[in-house]
């Protein structure tokens, strides 16, 4: 059931792969030098240039680039009052 | 919230818009996901995590730093040298340490192969201890 919820995302593949592993070290590096402007990610790690754009990281990752993307953090009235009621009403019933 | 419900939202926290540390609230946001994924309509995962990274990036309290599991694709993508590579967390595994605390003995084939002499492979038999019932569940039921 919820994994063919993760399928229908185009999720299943990426998240199903735990193998993959993480590298604490590289993650925080990357985090330190990463730079976002107009949609580009620009970060270095161990002095190799990562840069990408919503396009390629899609690609990267293998899911689709594409749906709902209203998310500025910290903005909570991107979701209007209409819509909170309609979700309400989803999550209630 | 139903249980499904439930079930996503903690993915979602943990993948789609990871939080700081002890913050397990659901938001409008977290909501609205929630309703998106029940409801097989997409989510652009990419622009989240952009968008989420840079807050990550920015952010003047401490913030765990998430898609630790997504960037290592990305590392190995723009070869980059992974160093000290840890697999991913198994949580609630139930293992044969989970059967034995349910009261149930495990045999090993070799054990049960000499008695009976048939090869069958090792499985928990309810083994009751004198003072206990049959397979209680937890110490609270």
């Amino acid at each position: 059931m919820f994994l063919d919820k993760l399928k229908a995302q185009g999720w299943f593949e990426l998240f199903t792969n735990t193998p993959l592993g993480c590298s604490q070290p590289n993650v925080a590096k990357f985090y330190a030098n990463v730079f976002i402007s107009k949609g580009v990610l620009t970060s270095t790690v161990n002095e190799v240039l990562i840069e990408v754009d919503f396009g390629a990281l899609g690609v990267i990752l293998g899911v689709p680039a594409t749906g709902f993307d209203l998310y500025v953090p910290g903005d909570k009235s991107l979701l209007g009052k209409a819509r909170l009621l309609e979700l309400a009403q989803h999550l209630s019933q | 919230m139903q249980p499904l419900h439930e079930l996503i939202f903690w993915f979602i926290i943990k993948n789609i818009i990871p939080r700081a540390q002890g913050r397990n609230q659901a938001d409008a946001m977290d909501q609205c996901l929630t309703d998106l994924i029940n409801r097989g309509e997409q989510i652009s995962l990419v622009a989240f995590m952009i968008n989420h990274i840079r807050r990550i990036a920015t952010t003047p309290r401490a913030h765990d730093l998430g898609y630790g599991f997504l960037l290592t694709k990305v590392f190995e993508h723009f070869g980059v040298e992974l160093k000290k590579k840890v697999d991913a967390q198994v949580i609630d595994e139930k293992g044969s340490s989970t059967i034995m605390g349910c009261s149930f003995a495990l045999i090993k084939v070799d054990d049960r192969s000499e008695d009976q002499g048939v090869q069958i492979p090792s499985v928990p038999v309810p083994h009751p201890t004198p003072s206990q019932p049959a397979a209680p569940m937890s110490p609270s039921t």
